[in-house]
Order: structure tokens, then sequence, then C-alpha cells
């Protein structure tokens, strides 16, 4: 429960470097993703090694990919294990009553004008969390695994095709399982506008400077910290 | 009635003598895919086994997987069909009729309880008690569960008693529903395909008898042997699909060139079939060698991933269809259109507030 | 007393079709009720789908007439959005429909008809040399006719019967006094049972190269996607037009050589057995354009109908006209929502199932005197029509098409019988052969033309203008036919915003084996049954002939 006024460093390296990093690949992703499902460039003939461009498209996508999945991973560990106070996960407990309880409903009362007293977070807000947890964790997922999974295929009863296959099951077909891939790549578009937005709104609204926090680590002028974040 | 023949005796009496009966095993042996080895194994199997009796049943279908077949090029279709199995009752092939033909489906249920194989086209309706599709005055539904009790294994002909394939496709008025999901106690193969290539549908049946076993099957109960890869990665224009040269129009300079059909919706890119390698009607061609995208039409619920002319298929929502890149920039356009009233309602309050702490402070 | 006799299944159709028969005391057939016991919903499941996916899944309707569906209905969607096709496509699609009229005329008359004029058993009773000489007396140039070949085929038949597994040729009425063949034609039938059973596969291998494959190759509204290039190894060039010419040079040699000497020795035996003739009402929608399909002119198979035998008058049909074609329901396990005793037109038609109409299972008998079928009825001026080989050639020679003239005139003669001959189960038998020959000889027609216009420069097959459905009218409705093997299908489509808005399709099968309408009047099957003596009831022989004979295919008729 800190009541802070001044300069507090709330972002870590680590998180700053997985978010920058995830940034980057979620942007490719998605660019190179829409290339793959609409090859849009007028076609090239030449020389295979200077001119695939679908392949390069993909395996971009591919490379990508797994420096994305790698991030992932390593942000999780760091929410689990890492020792850092707002980076972790500890306090987001969405199947518990008690996180639904005031601290939630007053951010989310605030947001909608209902309330004019707009409280005030070292980390991250109680909607901002379920927020990341909707879109980011559980979109992460969603496209790691369908990834995967169709990364497998071309080589059925491989290695990934092993450890992923199953995935297909769920959505009945490969075809299936390729619009559900592309489906939820708009998540993320759609996550950058309303975190964009949150972010630089929050900034001139509390004077807090939450944007440059993401890039320097510290945050200014933090009132109340909620209960779930200790 | 019993006297069984083997199938070098039978070949024998046909005019096939030792010599091209080898010569027969070993060209199956390649075909299958199998080293030379295996030769003399197909040989003892042939050799001395009596033939499988098979029923094949036909439920809600359109008999094509029973069209493709008799394309068979190697073997041929009457070969398997009076040398090779014994084919006892099948509704588009056999002699007899009504009550007669019945006697005969009920005599090998008894006599080769547990020998036979089951071969079903199509699919069984099961809303409404079966009422679309009835046998000699009882539902196909039934006809297929007690002729499956005592199969040695069943073989799911097509994409229809593999998956659902046509009239299992959205709204399903019939409630069509795929074999496997309704006989759950069997050895199940499913040879999906609309229909399968003859060669692979042959190729089924020969691999059974050859090596005595059912072939090894995926997680979707399929062949390896035919279903292993996806058209896509053995596909004569995948050259093109990695150079990103593709055909944009029908009939196109490219079309003409035989660029890839990936922007014309070909889905074998999501395809697991044998088109590309064993190809059509004894390796003439397949459909995109001729010009045309792949439906993906060995896959599980193709007719719902249409349209079959673009690559991204159609998705039902909220009682529409559409598809996954309007969903999101209908989303995208709604989140920046959202954060822009958000915007003026939160400059409004700001402005509220410092009216009111202004009229706070005057007071 | 009236007895009932019920034939279900019935084997070497496509589907599935029920024969319930009602007997005098002399076993006459005195009235029959025909019922299709299967259905898919097809026209339900086509609403709010893209119109150019519309080949693909009426396609899937059958597998036996595998390209018809796929024809009528892109001929359908093209009506409606109104393209033209390039000439080269329009040539390509009658090539593939003759392909398909060819092959199937071929299989059905081996392997779905032929038994009920062959008796395999007997065959095992002949002599090798006689049969040589009958084949060669036949089919004076067919090579496989020596004696060590048939000699061979015996060995291996008897070899197969002794095996005690008869497989599909077990339990059936060999040696029913029915069987007319002496042991020599029956041998020689069998030969040439399987040797059309090989060959067939080779006639398809055209669908293959325009289509992609056989069964169910593809189609493309606006035209064709086998693009033809002359200069391309990735297209359609002269090695796979050499391979078109080879197929169609040796289907028109096996039609020749094998086919029609079959049919008229066999026809020569059963030539009293004149059953079967049924409405005398015949219909052709027509096919075969030679310049747009809305040219009904150009039609190398006429269109028109012919009413009680009487082919001095030919009527005109028109499939759009909104009195024309109708379909009713009255005995059929649908529902109007406007009541089930008027007829509509397919552009106005209603697909709703009565489900609860059908007699709880299992059951002995239909409730022949209300609904027992899934087919609906439809009329043509409220007349119940036969429509397939028969009709065409019927309306053909009433029209004086000179070929068809010809050949008919031949059968006649080298049968001994007059024109009356026709209208009975042999008669549709051997229309569907001479028509086959017809079609045999379209294929080469048709490859003459598409080269001739490929050396004249053209190479187009598909026409783009209108592909993309922003072009298309937003509401609007179109219709497409052919002349399937069985006979005039049609499809009607309504689209609405670049939709299948409604969907309804009236197939020949439908037209054959509808069960009766509102006026109690009988569709063909039915009438074709009535008035069959049989031999032995137990032994169904004669309602299989006359049922074969229109080449039944019930997953198209109830689709
Ligand atoms: C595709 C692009 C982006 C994604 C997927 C993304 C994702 C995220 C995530 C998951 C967090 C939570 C950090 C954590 O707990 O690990 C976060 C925080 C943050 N991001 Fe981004 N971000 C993106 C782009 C940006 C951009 C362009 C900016 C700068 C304008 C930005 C500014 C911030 C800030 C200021 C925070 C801290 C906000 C807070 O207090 O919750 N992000 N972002
Ligand atoms: C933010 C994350 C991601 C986004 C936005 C994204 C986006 C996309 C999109 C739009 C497609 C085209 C789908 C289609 O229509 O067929 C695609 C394809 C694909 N993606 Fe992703 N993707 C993401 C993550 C991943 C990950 C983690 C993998 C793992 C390997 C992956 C592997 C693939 C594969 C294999 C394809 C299919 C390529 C092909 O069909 O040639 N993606 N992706
Ligand atoms: N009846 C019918 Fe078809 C044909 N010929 C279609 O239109 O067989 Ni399946
Ligand atoms: S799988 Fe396709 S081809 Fe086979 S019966 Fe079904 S619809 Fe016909
Ligand atoms: S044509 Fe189809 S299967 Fe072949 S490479 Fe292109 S996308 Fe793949
Ligand atoms: S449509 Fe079917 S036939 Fe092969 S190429 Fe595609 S799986
Ligand atoms: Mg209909």
């Amino acid at each position: 429960m800190g009541q802070l006024y001044e300069e507090q460093y709330v972002w870590r390296m680590p998180v700053r470097v997985y978010h920058w990093i995830n940034a980057l690949c979620v942007t490719i992703l998605f660019i190179t993703g829409l290339y793959i499902a609409a090859p849009v460039l007028s076609p090239s003939v030449g020389e295979a090694v200077w001119y695939h461009k679908m392949a390069w498209f993909r395996y971009i996508h591919f490379a990508t990919a797994f420096v994305f999945i790698a991030n992932f991973l390593f942000r999780l560990y760091w929410a689990l294990f890492g020792e850092d106070k707002y980076g972790r996960f500890a306090g987001f407990k969405p199947w518990s009553p008690i996180w639904w309880g005031q601290p939630f409903k007053d951010q989310l009362r605030a947001y909608f004008f209902l309330k004019k007293e707009e409280p005030n977070y070292c980390g991250h807000n109680p909607v901002a969390a379920l927020t990341h947890f909707l879109f980011i964790f559980c979109g992460s997922w969603f496209m790691v695994l369908t990834g995967l999974a169709m990364y497998g295929e071309n080589n059925p009863g491989g290695f990934t095709d092993s450890l992923f296959g199953w995935v297909v099951l769920i959505f009945g077909s490969s075809q299936s399982m390729h619009t559900m891939h592309h489906l939820v790549a708009w998540v993320f578009p759609v996550y950058l506008i309303l975190h964009i937005y949150a972010v630089v709104r929050h900034d001139i609204v509390d004077r807090s400077s939450v944007t440059s926090s993401i890039v320097t680590g510290y945050k200014h002028k933090v009132e109340e910290c909620p209960e779930y974040a200790d | 009635m019993k006297k069984e023949t083997t199938y070098q005796e039978l070949l024998e009496a046909r005019g096939v003598n030792r010599r091209d009966f080898l010569k027969f095993c070993s060209l199956m042996s390649v075909y299958l895919g199998f080293s030379s080895a295996f030769v003399p194994r197909i040989v003892r199997a042939m050799d001395t086994k009596p033939r499988i009796p098979v029923i094949w049943l036909h439920g809600l279908e359109c008999t094509c997987c029973s069209e493709s077949f008799i394309r068979s090029s190697h073997p041929i279709a009457a070969d398997i069909v009076l040398n090779m199995i014994s084919l006892d009752y099948d509704d588009t092939l056999s002699a007899a009729a009504g009550h007669q033909l019945e006697a005969i489906r009920k005599q090998i249920m008894k006599d080769y309880k547990g020998e036979y194989i089951l071969a079903v086209e199509g699919n069984a309706p099961t809303k409404d008690d079966g009422v679309y599709c009835m046998v000699n005055g009882d539902s196909f539904t039934n006809m297929l569960k007690e002729t499956a009790a005592d199969a040695m294994a069943v073989i799911a002909w097509g994409s229809c008693a593999s998956f659902g394939c046509v009239q299992n496709a959205k709204p399903n008025p019939t409630g069509a529903t795929p074999i496997h999901k309704i006989i759950k106690d069997k050895p199940i193969v499913n040879v999906p395909g609309c229909p399968p290539i003859a060669e692979v549908m042959s190729g089924v049946i020969t691999h059974l008898l050859t090596f005595g076993k059912l072939p090894e099957l995926d997680r979707l109960k399929r062949p390896k042997a035919f279903y292993g890869t996806r058209i896509h990665d053995k596909c004569y224009r995948r050259p093109y699909f990695d150079a990103g040269m593709f055909v944009e129009n029908f009939d196109d300079e490219g079309a003409k060139k035989g660029w890839c059909l990936y922007k014309m919706g070909c889905k074998g890119p999501t395809t697991f079939n044998s088109c590309s390698t064993v190809k059509w009607n004894e390796g003439t061609s397949y459909p995109i060698q001729a010009g045309y995208p792949c439906l993906g039409c060995s896959e599980p619920g193709f007719w719902d991933n249409g349209p079959f002319y673009t690559r991204l298929a159609d998705v039902a929502f909220l009682g529409t269809n559409t598809n996954a890149d309007k969903i999101g920039m209908v989303a995208v356009g709604a989140a920046a259109a959202g954060m822009a009233a958000h915007a003026v309602g939160t400059a409004i309050q700001k402005n509220n507030l410092k009216d009111e702490t202004a009229k706070k402070e005057e007071g | 007393m009236a007895k009932r006799i019920v034939v279900d299944p019935i084997p070497r159709i496509e589907g599935h079709l029920r024969i319930e028969a009602v007997l005098d005391e002399n076993n006459t057939i005195q009235d029959a009720f025909s019922s299709g016991t299967m259905w898919r919903g097809l026209e339900l499941i086509l609403k709010g789908r893209d119109p150019r996916d519309a080949w693909a899944f009426t396609q899937r309707i059958c597998g036996v007439c595998t390209t018809v569906h796929a024809l009528a209905s892109i001929r359908c969607v093209e009506d409606a959005i109104g393209v033209d096709i390039p000439t080269n496509a329009r040539i390509i699609r009658n090539l593939m429909n003759a392909t398909q009229q060819t092959q199937d005329h071929l299989i059905h008359f081996y392997h779905l008809h032929a038994l009920d004029w062959v008796d395999v058993v007997s065959a095992l009773s002949a002599d090798p040399k006689a049969t040589s000489e009958l084949a060669q007396a036949v089919s004076p140039s067919w090579p496989k006719s020596s004696v060590g070949y048939f000699k061979d085929l015996k060995t291996r038949l008897t070899t197969f019967v002794e095996s005690g597994q008869l497989g599909i040729f077990s339990n059936a009425y060999w040696g029913h006094k029915g069987y007319l063949l002496p042991p020599e034609a029956n041998l020689m039938a069998v030969a040439h049972y399987l040797e059309a059973l090989d060959f067939q596969k080779e006639i398809v291998k055209i669908h293959a190269i325009f289509g992609g494959k056989n069964p169910h190759p593809n189609y493309l509204v606006g035209g064709m996607a086998c693009s033809i290039d002359p200069d391309s190894d990735m297209a359609i060039n002269i090695e796979q037009l050499n391979k078109v010419k080879q197929i169609i040079d040796d289907t028109n040699r096996f039609i020749d050589q094998v086919y029609i000497p079959d049919l008229i020795a066999i026809a020569g035996f059963y030539k009293g057995w004149l059953h079967g003739g049924g409405l005398g009402n015949f219909m052709s929608y027509g096919d075969f354009p030679e310049s747009d399909v809305d040219d009904f002119s150009s039609l190398l198979w006429p269109r028109g109908a012919i009413l009680n035998k009487d082919l001095s008058t030919i009527h005109d049909v028109d499939p759009r006209d909104m009195n024309q074609v109708k379909e009713e329901v009255t005995h059929s396990w649908y529902s109007y929502a406007g009541g089930d005793g008027a007829g509509l037109h397919p552009w106005e038609g209603e697909t709703t199932p009565k489900p609860d109409a059908v007699p709880k299972m299992p059951y002995k008998h239909l409730d022949t005197e209300g609904k027992y079928s899934w087919l609906k009825t439809p009329r043509w001026n409220n007349n119940p029509m036969e429509v397939g080989p028969l009709a065409r050639v019927l309306v053909a020679y009433a029209k004086k098409v000179p070929m068809i003239v010809d050949t008919v005139n031949y059968v006649l003669k080298t049968l001994d019988v007059g024109p009356e001959a026709l209208f009975s189960t042999l008669g549709r038998t051997a229309a569907r052969g001479i028509e086959c020959k017809q079609t045999a000889g379209f294929m080469t027609h048709y490859y003459d033309q598409l080269v001739a216009n490929v050396k004249a420069g053209d190479t187009q097959v598909f026409n783009n203008e209108k592909w993309d459905p922003d072009r298309w009218p937003s509401d609007c409705k179109g219709f497409g036919y052919t002349e399937a093997p069985r006979g005039a299908l049609g499809h009607w489509i309504h689209i609405k915003e670049g939709k299948i808005e409604d969907y309804q399709i009236v197939v020949p099968s439908t037209w054959n084996a509808s069960p009766r309408d509102g006026n109690g009047k009988s569709g063909a099957y039915e009438a074709a049954l009535k008035g069959t003596p049989m031999a032995d009831p137990e032994q169904p022989l004669e309602v299989l002939r006359t049922i074969h004979s229109f080449d039944p295919c019930l997953a198209c008729a109830s689709h």
C-alpha cells in the first residue's frame, strides 16, 4: 500500500527489454502473417535464391515467432520467479472473487466516467492487468500453440508435430486452425490501440510519466497501490 | 460352399503364371513404398490366404467413392473384386436384390463373425430417428450398427464416411454423422477424399491383404502411406509459391505458365492427400495440374471452409458470413473510434473537474 | 387376391430405392409405388453460400453422373449474373459432357443392367469355340475373340464359382426362366462385362486433363481454368491433346465394336419381351449447344416434349415459364407453406422436410395412400413425363435429326421390329446405346472443334469480367440445364447481394421415379411397371429389368 509522490523505479530492465522485443516481434509477425495470407507484392521472376519472396516472408515469420516465443517464455519465468514487485503475476487472481472487488470496480467505473477520482497505481491497474491477461497472455499462448502446430505440419511425425500436432484436433482441420490463427492475430492491433491510448491518457491525466516509464523504468506521482499488487 | 481358394490359385486359374505373379507382387511392393525385401512376404500372403469377405454399405452419399474405386488401375478393380476379396454385399454392384440381398449380409455376418471387413461409403443421418436414409424398412443407422458389431475392422470410404462431407455441411439438415462417431469399438480406417483416389482405395485394401494388418494411421485415423503429407509440400508448383509467383486471375499469363494457385484459393497448404504424388486416373493429372485450386476435399469440414476461391475462409460471426480480416478491421476501427470517443469524454471530464476546482477555490 | 411385394434394396443403381408392387392372381403387376428412401438436403445447405462454389456442392449430389450437376450449376449461375463464356470453354464443357454420357451409359449397360439379361452361371456351360464364333460374327474386328480367350475366361469363371465365394454374384436369380440367352452369348457378355470395367476408366481421363480428376472434375463459373497454350509446357499443349484424341478414338472403337454389337445381339433374344413402356410422355431440355446455351436452335440434342406417344407433334418446353415445370409434394415427405396440394415452379420452390410423415421403422409397407417418398413430384403442364435416353432419342427422331434417324432405323431394321418397339423397357435400353454411339461421335466432333479454334489463335478459356461479385446485379435469378445421362436436369437459382438466396434442383430421376401427383397420376417408373407379368414374385427379375432400364439415380433424385 505505497503512497508515493516521488520518482519510483517500476519497470526493471528485464521487463522493459521483454516489452520492446515483444512489441517488435508482434509487429513483424502481424505484417508477415498478413502477407502470408495475401501475398500482394507483384510477382518476381528470376533466380530462386534472390526472389523467393514468399519463402522469405514465411521465414521471417517463423524466425520472429521463435524469438517471440523465447521472449514470452522468459516473461513468464520472470513473472513467476523474478524478484520484481511490479513485474510479478502474484496478485493477479481473476478466478478469485476477491480480485473482482473494489479496486477493479473503481478502476472500471473511472474508465466509464462514473467515478471522478481516478485511482493511480505503481504497476498495472487491475483493468490493465486483465486486458494484458486476455490479449497478451491468452493471445500469445493461442498464437504460439496454433503457430507451432501449423509449423509442424510440413513434417508430420517430426519433433514439432509430435509435440503440438494435437492442437489441430481442437479445430477439426488444418484450414480451420489457419483461420483462427489469422483471426486471433487481429487481437494484437486492437490491443495496441487500447494500450497506447490508455498509456498516453494516463500520462496526461495523472502526469505520471507512464509513457516514458517503459523506456526509463521510472514513474512519478503515484498515490496508491492496490491490494493485489503486493 | 466353403472350399476357399488362395490368390495364387485364382491367379493361376486366370492364366496368370508364377512369373507374372511374382512380377505383380514386386510391382505392388514398389507401389506401396516397401523395399524389395518385402516381395517374398507379399507372395506368401497372396499364396495362402482365402478371400476376405467384404460387406460394402451405402449410406448418405453420392456413390462417387465406388465410382472412383472402379477406376483403379493397379491393381484393377476387377482383380480386387473377383480375386482378392470377396465382395459379398454391395448395393451398387451386387446381382441379388431385396430380401435375397439382405440374406447375404446376414449370412456373412454369421459365417464370418469377426472375420469380415465392413466398408462404408457415405454416412448416417442421426436426426429424426434416421428417417433420411432407410434400407428395407429400417434405418441405415441401425443397419450400420448391426453390421459393424461382428466386423473385424471398418473402412470408412471417402470424406462422407470419414468426416461427414457435403450433407454434414451447415446446417446439416439430416444430422449426417461420420462413421467413427457412431462405431466406437472397432478399428476404423478413414480414407478421406471426395472421392478418394482410386489407387489409394485399392492400396488400402491390398495393404491389409498383403501385410495382414491395417496400415498405420495418423491422428485422424488416416493411413500415413497416403495422407502423410500435405499436397502443398510435394506440389510441382511449389517453387512458384516460394518465389511468390502467383496466378492472379484464372487463365492469365501466370496460369499459362503454371504458377502457384495459392491466391486463387488453393487449399493444398492445408490438405493431406496423395493428389500431387499418386495423382488421379492412373497418374493423368490432379486438380492443380489442370489449373484449379485444391478445394481441400479430403479435409474435415472442407465445405464450411469456403468460399473456395479465396485463401481466407469465411467465418460465421453474429449470424453473418464474414472473414477474419473483415472482423479484424472492424475491431480495429471500433477500438480506434472507442478510444477517440473516450478521449473526448476525458477532455470534458477534465474540464468539468477544472471548473469545479476553480469554483471551490473561488468559493 | 391382390398381393403386395417389396423390393428394397434395389441393387445396381445409385442411392436408395424401394419398389412396392401390387400383383393380381396371375402375378401381373397391377399397381406399383416407387419410393426414394434417402435425402440429404442439398437445397438447404446451399443457402447463403457463394454462387461460384455451388457447382462443387451440387456435383456431390451424384458421383455416377459426376459432372452434370456441376455443368447445370455453372450455367445457372452464369445465366443469373450474365456472363458469356469463351468458345473454348463451351467446347471443352461439351466434350466433358459427351465423355460423361458415353462412360455412364457404358457402365450402365454392362455393370448395372446386363445381369438382368445375362445369366452368369449359364456361361459356365458355354462352348468356348462356339463362343468365339459368335463373338467373331457379332463383332468381326474386335481382337479379343479367340477360342483360347474364351476358354481361359471360362476356366477362371469356373474356379471362381467353385471357390464357393460368389461375391457380387451371390444369391441372384440364375436359372430364372426369364433368362433367354444361350450359354455362349452369356459367356461373351461376361467377357465384355470385364473388358468394359477395365476400359471405362480410360474414357474419363479426358476429365482429368480438363478438370483435374474424375470422379468429380472441376468446373468454373465464367469458363474453365485449364489454360491452353500450345507453346507452354505447363498448360494444355499438343501432348495433352494427343492423349485426348487417343482416348476418343479408343472409345469410339469400343462403342462400335463391343457395346453396339452386344446390345443388338442381346436385344435380338429379348425382342419378344416388350413390357415396360409406361407413360408415353417424353421430355427433353436439349443439350450440346453449338453457340450460346440460350440459342436452342443450336442444340445438337433438340428440346421438346411428346405426349401420348404422338411423334407428329413436338411441344415447346420452356423451363423458365412459371406455369410449365412445377413440383408437388402431395405424396412426398415434405410440406409447402401454402398447402401441399399446389405445385410450385422451382423459382418459388420450397424444401421443408416432414420427417414425422415417415412410418415408424421398421415398417413392412409404406403408407402409399399418403406420403411415401423423399422425392418431390415434378410435372410439366400437369403431365408426368419420362426423361432420359428414350425421350431424347424420340424427340430427336420426331424432329428428324439425321444421325439419330439413321441409327434408330438401323437398329430397328437389324432387330426386325417396328418403331412401336421403342416404347418399352428394351426400347429404353436400346435408346441408351444409340445415344451412346452418338455421344462418342460428339467427342470426336468437339475435339476437332477445339483444335480448329486453337489453331485459329483463340486460346482463351475463361472470362474474368464478372468474376467479382461486385459486378453482379444485387438481385438476380438464373436457370441452368443439361441433358444428363438419365435425362433433363434443371437448376434454378436466386442470388441476392452476391449470395445464394434460394436454389432448387429438379433432376431426371425425380421426373422418372417420382411418387404420384395430387391427381393420382403415376410417374414413369410406376407407370412402366404396371401390366408386367412376373414369372416368380419371389424373384423380381422383371421389376429389376424395367426399373434398371431407366438407370435410376436416387441420390440425384432426392438430393
Ligand atoms: C505491439 C506492441 C505492444 C505490445 C504487444 C505491448 C505490450 C505491453 C505489455 C504486455 C505490457 C505490460 C508489461 C509487462 O507487465 O510485462 C506493456 C506495458 C507498457 N507498454 Fe506496451 N506494448 C506495445 C507497444 C507499446 C508502445 C508503442 C508503447 C509506447 C507508446 C508502449 C508503452 C507501454 C507502457 C508505457 C507500458 C507500461 C504501462 C503500464 O503501466 O501498464 N507499449 N505493453
Ligand atoms: C503475434 C503473433 C502472431 C501473429 C500476429 C501471426 C499472424 C499470422 C497470420 C495472419 C498468418 C496467416 C494465416 C493464414 O491465413 O493462413 C500466420 C501464419 C502462420 N503463422 Fe503466425 N502469427 C503469430 C505468431 C506465430 C507463431 C508464434 C508461430 C509459431 C511458429 C506462427 C506460425 C505461423 C505459421 C506456421 C503460419 C502458416 C504459414 C503458411 O501457411 O505458410 N505464427 N501467422
Ligand atoms: N438422375 C440423375 Fe443424375 C444423372 N444422369 C442427374 O442429374 O445420376 Ni446420379
Ligand atoms: S465422399 Fe464425396 S465423393 Fe465420396 S460419397 Fe461422399 S460426396 Fe461422394
Ligand atoms: S498450387 Fe496450391 S498446393 Fe501447389 S504450391 Fe501453390 S498453394 Fe501449394
Ligand atoms: S480438391 Fe481434392 S482431389 Fe486433391 S487436389 Fe484437392 S484434395
Ligand atoms: Mg429439388
